[in-house]
């Protein structure tokens, strides 16, 4: 049978430069014997003393890893590729692989401060003082980064990073529990700074108030052991991914929607990276933000807390840490799942075949500015501000004012006048629109109503249609102050 | 015979369900059965969907059985 085998570009050097081999064998032991008898020096890169292949070299048979299958004695077809994927380096974050001579010593406040850990053998005194060792940086300090801070500080984690350039807003302390009433307006990140310090003042807290982007990232992650991904987007997401993967750092992951939450450890040099479970990104507009589709305030400390624990085990080396695993959870009907995960041999950036070798431009990539173009290139829509609707309602103008928002969030604050059509209903209920009257559509920001308003004329609607310039907020702002924002 | 299937995150929301079972044909396809579930739910199509059989990442081209687990999930953002 005529196997092909795919040697990866770090094992080369050992196969005389050649990239692919083509060997005769009936399964994928044999060919790896055929291969390693040809070129002795891959041998001892792919099997221990004992024989046996080493864990970290992945084989996989067309797309399947042979671990699911039947490891070296799975049968290849004739014309069969077999593809070895080794790990890089052994997977170990810097502070695991230190010794002991080389981790800073606890002072007696710390031996206090951290005796409960100290008497749990899996920690001890060597982990507390990797712990102690360990830099960590945080990606946002927001619903994720709030819990997570907090434990790792109280964890006795050495040096947390912490990179956020937002402002602290009343509607964060639902679910951002790093922060406090009084840090309304200040920025998010010397508010996180405060409340980690008094936490744990051994902890020595690094403050970026910047943007993460693909020109200050590698720098930043050098800096650290393990980076956390709590950010709220995608173009973020997809940065830190692939900034781990070029800098070797692990990745460990929380993501919320509402009542679900997400966490994983994406870990190229062990397994599964970010793009191997989603290779492209959603399309631009379609999952709502927690600010549009809103989100329950516990979730993201449950997620956050999960990160918190797994970047701590990666810090102490401990095993079963969520490697290629995609832990979902249900708030709401509290439950757990799991879903294994693979390294696909083929992603960009992990891959056999890498074809993101450095940092991209993470917006284009979600689509983000070529929708920001398709906008440019519709129609323009016609707005009106709250106050000059106000006026001219006032001043007896015919105009039916729609609603597009959820009935729960019209039952918080409405304008009396307006007629609720949920954007979902919107094209279905089409007729309840009189064509003849002049419609002013409104939301909570005006979003959703711009939405509404694009349906609708693609729909085929003929009358005129004018969206509220920043919603029910703005009539709040200008009109009417009464009315509750939310 | 019959197929769970489960509903993540936006799919949750596009469909207005968390669980539906779906009747196959024996010897179908894990692909088959999301075909099914698009053609019932066409507002689906739009989103980037992922699949997992029997909690694991599905490529679409496993073979089926009675009692099968299917569930259908999306990236989510929020932090």
């Amino acid at each position: 049978m005529a196997v092909t085998i795919v040697i990866p570009t770090p094992l080369r050097q050992f196969a005389d430069g050649k990239s692919e081999i083509e060997v005769e064998a009936a399964t994928a032991g044999e060919a790896l014997k055929v291969l390693t008898t040809q070129f002795a020096d891959l041998r001892k890169h792919l099997y221990n003393d004992q024989d046996a292949l080493r864990n970290f070299v992945n084989v996989y048979v067309g797309d399947e890893d042979i671990r699911h299958l039947d490891g070296e004695n799975t049968l290849i077809k004739d014309g069969e590729t077999l593809m070895i994927v080794p790990s890089i380096a052994g997977g170990n974050v810097a502070v695991e692989a230190k010794s002991e001579s080389e981790l800073p010593s606890l002072s007696n406040e710390e031996y206090a401060r951290y005796s409960r850990h100290l008497i749990l053998p899996e920690v001890g005194l060597e982990g507390q003082r990797k712990l102690k060792a360990a830099k960590v940086l945080m990606i946002g300090t927001g619903g994720l980064g709030s819990p997570l801070g907090l434990y790792l500080a109280a964890a006795g984690v050495g040096r947390i990073g912490i990179v956020d350039f937002d402002i602290v807003d009343e509607s964060n302390l639902q679910r951002q529990i790093i922060h406090g009433t009084k840090d309304i307006g200040r920025p998010k990140i010397a508010s996180a700074k405060d409340r980690l310090e008094d936490i744990n003042p051994n902890t020595k807290i690094d403050a970026y108030e910047i943007h993460l982007t693909s020109e200050n990232a590698l720098e930043l992650f050098r800096e650290y052991d393990v980076v956390v991904d709590g950010t709220d987007n995608f173009p973020t997401r997809y940065l830190v991914n692939d900034a781990c993967i070029l800098t070797g750092k692990p990745n460990v992951y929380g993501s919320i929607f509402r009542f679900e939450g997400q966490a994983s450890v994406f870990w190229a040099e062990r397994g599964a990276c970010y793009r191997c479970l989603y290779p492209e990104p959603p399309p631009p507009g379609l999952v709502p933000s927690c600010a549009e589709g809103g989100v329950l305030g516990v979730l993201p400390g449950i997620v956050g807390t999960i990160q918190a624990n797994e970047v701590i085990k990666v810090i102490l080396g401990a095993e079963g840490i969520l490697l290629n695993r995609l832990l979902l959870f249900d708030a709401w009907t509290m439950k757990f799942r799991e879903l294994k995960l693979r390294k696909d041999p083929n992603c960009p950036i992990c891959g056999t075949n890498q074809t993101i070798k450095e940092l991209i431009d993470y917006e284009e990539f979600c689509g983000l500015r070529q929708s920001i173009a398709q906008e440019n290139d519709a129609p323009i829509l016609e707005e009106i501000t709250a106050t000059e609707l106000k006026n001219r309602l006032d001043a007896g103008e015919d105009i039916q004012l729609i609603d597009v928002r959820e009935p729960h969030e019209h039952e918080i604050a409405s304008i009396r006048e307006a007629k609720l059509i949920p954007l979902g209903q919107i094209t279905a209920r089409v007729a309840e629109i009189d064509e003849s009257r002049t419609t002013v559509v409104h939301c909570k920001g005006g979003v959703r109503s711009a939405k509404a308003i694009a349906d609708l004329i693609e729909k085929g609607f003929a009358g005129k249609l004018i969206n509220l310039k920043g919603g029910i907020a703005a009539w709040s702002d200008e009109v009417d102050s009464t009315m509750p924002k939310y | 015979m019959k197929v769970q299937v489960l509903f993540f995150g936006a799919t949750a929301e596009a469909t207005g369900k968390r669980e539906i079972e779906v009747n196959m044909e024996n010897g179908a396809k894990t692909g088959d059965v999301f075909q099914r579930v698009i053609a019932n739910f066409p507002q689906l199509q739009k989103h980037t969907l992922l699949f997992a059989l029997n909690q694991e990442y599905s490529k679409g081209n496993e073979t089926i059985k009675n009692g099968d687990e299917l569930a259908i999930f999306t990236a989510v953002s929020g932090g």
